[in-house]
């Protein structure tokens, strides 16, 4: 077999796009439903900005932005696509939410999407094709070439509990709270293909590795790497894929800005990447999944430590130059005051439940989250909540 | 030797044993429906009903025993309320203000149907009375047997939702169209026109305020009693009992109460005790008694019905209804497939048709007679091939549950 080309597409620095993965909820008991199929077909029948997909199950969907440079029209157009979507969904009766983990389907109910790539993956994984009914946000950047992407994916990584611990937003799973903030991970992990990516840093190289890994029979195509981050040649740009879906469209906004920023200030100032960030990898991760912004990491070249909301603000800081000139500030405004007050996702939702003693309860009140009309009473007293402790 | 404590010869079983007998039997003949013949249990419900029945008439007249018929009559009436309330709750009644194309296909496959009906009624020599009425009737999908299939299928998705919708509304439309007419003929009758609007606002008014009233007691005793599974079934079935026979004390409709108490429920229920809450278990042991027991109590001078009629009948409302759903589907939202889909899943009809009959003949057992032997027969051709096209549409739909 000869080794063929994975060329990558270039593109151009900086830009970036958005995808999320969706609920579909039965307005009554708050389970998933099935219906991805109509809604796509009802949404499809006028102007979608951005472009909307099945996913692997008939209760999920994957909208995904059109490629995007700054903050602002980013957040303009997913918010634009909540509104059709929502729209859509009220005629076919149906609800929309995010959250990385739906707290009490199960998964035995599924029903895969029929289309042969899935019909192949549940074939091939079995009940774990139905257990991954989980919901990321995935997050593109451009990159002028695949050694850049390489580059840049390999200093993202220490970034990854960050990621991990802003977006959090699966703690319920299969009808009980699993102690993690995000659950949703600890699906994937399941996946031979998962975790971080081998330590490649030009193209060439990891050609050569995915041309291995192809004529072993491992892989197919790019899609069946599961990583953290993953380069995407055919879009030309490097994917962070470790986001729960938050659960509303303004957190996906701040998310991706927050990756354009922090992307910004290390294409800015190259420092040599190093392997041993790799040492504390899955130690780092393991705590932001499981604790949130309240894991403590451990620096793996450093050897420092620090919870994840210290390294958040520091990371804040350091970006804010960029972010200005970038024009999302806002996000990082955002993003602060998460950590400062709000919490993540997660932490809305223990509180929601413990207000509410109901996981359906909970499911309708994050798809009136996911609309934006949450009524405002509940929102105020979600921000008379004790902050968490900062430095 | 004193052998009083023996018991008399032959023994005496008090009367609802027969229920119960009868339930053993529509269990079984459920499970072989759907192992061996891959079809809907409650076909096998139907067919144990009917056996039992057949037999019971047998020994009838070797005047053996006679069937309590009283008592399999009441316990099929209170199955029914259990079922009504279960379709009211479920349905989403809201969904026509988010989606008002809906109640347009509501109201054209309803009227259409009524139409069809009619007109094909009066071409066979019937009246102009008795054909409105069989047509008001025919508008009507079986709540029973839709409920059923899409419980036991797992059906989920637009062609289940909107089959589930479509016949809560047409169940409503033929309640009251049948009243109407009822009243219309008394004006006939008796030439005064002052009751022809007096007796249709008890009903539905007086119907009405009872759900309202019951949905609220409902509320308030499962907000108090909280999330245990068996005490809400217990509240359910209490307030079912009470808004039924309420219902049939006052003279109103028993199916527009339950069907509104269930929908009423659903809207007052602010606090969403409802989304915890599932009736199914409740809901499948009354669907699997009134199978069998309107099978048993069928009438058998309906085996000589009006055939030709019924036949008419069924043709006619499988054009009207898949023809107004499908033509429509684009407006609502979904492919026109899967609104054609959607007309085949209103096409049962069952028992419940039967029951408003029944209301017909208790107030003008004339106008009874005669419309009683089309709706029989057309219920027994539309029960078995409305239950079997509805199972059809959830596969062709993809929205049942793959089958093990």
């Amino acid at each position: 077999m000869t080794d063929a080309t994975l060329d990558f597409r270039a593109s151009a620095p900086l830009t970036m796009g958005v995808e999320l993965e969706l609920q579909l909820i039965d307005r009554r008991t708050g389970d998933l439903t099935r219906g991805a199929s109509d809604l796509i077909a009802l949404v499809s029948k006028k102007p979608f900005p951005g472009e909307v997909k099945p996913e692997i199950t008939e209760s999920m969907l994957e909208i995904s932005t059109s490629v995007q440079s700054a903050y602002d029209p980013l957040r303009a157009e997913l918010l634009a696509m909540r509104d059709k979507l929502v729209a859509g969904a009220d005629r076919l009766d149906l609800e929309v939410a995010g959250g990385g983990s739906h707290p009490f389907q199960r998964w035995q109910d599924r029903q895969i999407y029929d289309r042969p790539r899935f019909r192949h993956v549940a074939g091939l994984y079995g009940y774990l094709a139905k257990q991954f009914t989980v919901f990321g946000q995935h997050v593109h950047v451009g990159c002028e070439n695949g050694t850049q992407a390489m580059c840049l994916l390999h200093r993202l990584a220490p970034y990854v509990p960050q990621f991990i611990a802003l977006a959090a937003s699966s703690p319920y799973f299969q009808g009980v709270d699993t102690s993690y903030d995000c659950a949703r991970l600890n699906s994937i992990n399941a996946f031979p293909l998962s975790g971080r990516a081998p330590f490649l840093t030009d193209w060439a190289a990891f050609e050569r590795f995915f041309n291995k890994l192809k004529s072993l029979g491992v892989v197919e195509s790019m899609k069946d790497f599961y990583w953290d981050i993953r380069p995407k040649p055919e879009y030309g740009t490097v994917e962070v894929r470790v986001f729960d879906t938050p659960l509303t469209v303004d957190r996906a906004a701040v998310l991706a800005a927050y990756v354009q920023a922090i992307c910004r200030m290390l294409l800015r100032q190259p420092t040599p990447v190093a392997e041993d960030i790799y040492l504390t990898y899955n130690y780092n991760r393991f705590q932001a999944c499981r604790f949130g912004l309240e894991g403590q990491l451990i620096d793996g070249i450093t050897g420092e430590t620090g919870p994840v909301h210290q390294q958040v603000l520091r990371t804040i800081d350091a970006c804010r130059p960029g972010a200005s000139e970038l024009g999302s500030t806002a996000a990082l405004d955002e993003i602060e005051r998460w950590v400062r007050s709000e919490g993540n996702d997660a932490r809305w939702q223990r509180e929601t439940f413990q207000r509410r003693h109901s996981l359906a309860e909970l499911v309708l009140k994050s798809a009136d989250r996911w609309r934006g009309t949450a009524d405002s009473a509940a929102d105020a007293s979600d921000t008379s909540r004790e902050p968490l402790e900062t430095p | 030797m004193d052998l009083s404590f023996l018991p008399d010869w032959p023994p005496v079983w008090p009367a609802a044993v027969a229920v119960a007998v009868l339930a053993l039997f529509a269990a079984a003949a459920g499970e072989a429906a759907a192992r061996w013949l891959r079809v809907p249990r409650l076909l096998g419900y139907l067919a144990a009903g009917a056996v039992f029945g057949t037999a019971g008439y047998l020994l009838e007249l070797l005047q053996v025993e006679p069937l309590p018929t009283r008592t399999l009559q009441f316990s099929m009436d209170f199955a029914a309320a259990v079922i009504l309330f279960d379709l009211g709750q479920r349905v989403s009644f809201g969904w026509i203000r988010r989606n008002p194309a809906l109640l347009g296909a509501s109201v054209l496959e309803s009227a259409l149907s009524f139409a069809g009906v009619f007109a094909v009624m009066r071409m066979l020599d019937f009246a102009p009375l008795p054909s409105a009425l069989i047509a008001a009737i025919s508008m009507s999908t079986s709540p029973a047997v839709v409920l059923a299939v899409t419980r036991e299928m797992r059906a989920q998705g637009q062609v289940t939702e909107r089959t589930l919708l479509l016949t809560a509304l047409n169940s409503i439309y033929a309640v009251v169209l049948s009243t109407l007419l009822l009243a219309w003929a008394r004006v006939e009758t008796r030439g005064v026109l002052d009751d022809f609007l007096l007796h249709p606002a008890w009903l539905i008014a007086g119907s009405l305020g009872l759900a309202a009233l019951g949905a609220r007691v409902f509320l308030l005793v499962v907000g108090f009693v909280g999330r245990d599974r068996s005490v809400q079934i217990l509240v359910m079935l209490a307030v079912v009992w009470i808004v039924f026979a309420s219902a049939v004390a006052l003279r109103l409709s028993p199916l527009l109460a339950l069907l509104a108490c269930g929908g009423f429920v659903r809207t007052f229920d602010r606090e969403r005790l409802l989304a915890t809450t599932d009736f199914g278990l409740a809901s499948g042991v009354a669907l699997t008694l009134f199978f069998a027991l309107s099978a048993a109590v069928v009438d058998g001078s309906a085996l000589f019905g009006a055939w030709m009629a019924a036949l008419a009948l069924t043709l006619v409302r499988v054009a009207c209804k898949v023809g107004a759903v499908g033509v429509l589907a684009p407006l609502t939202g979904i492919s026109l497939r899967k609104g054609l889909l959607t007309g085949l899943g209103l096409l049962p009809m069952s028992a419940t048709a039967i029951m408003l009959t029944q209301q017909v003949s208790q107030l003008n057992p004339q106008l009874g007679a005669q419309t009683s032997s089309v709706l029989l027969a057309s219920v027994l051709i539309l029960q078995v091939v409305g239950t079997l096209t509805l199972m059809l549409a959830l596969r062709a739909s993809g929205e049942a549950r793959a089958e093990r």
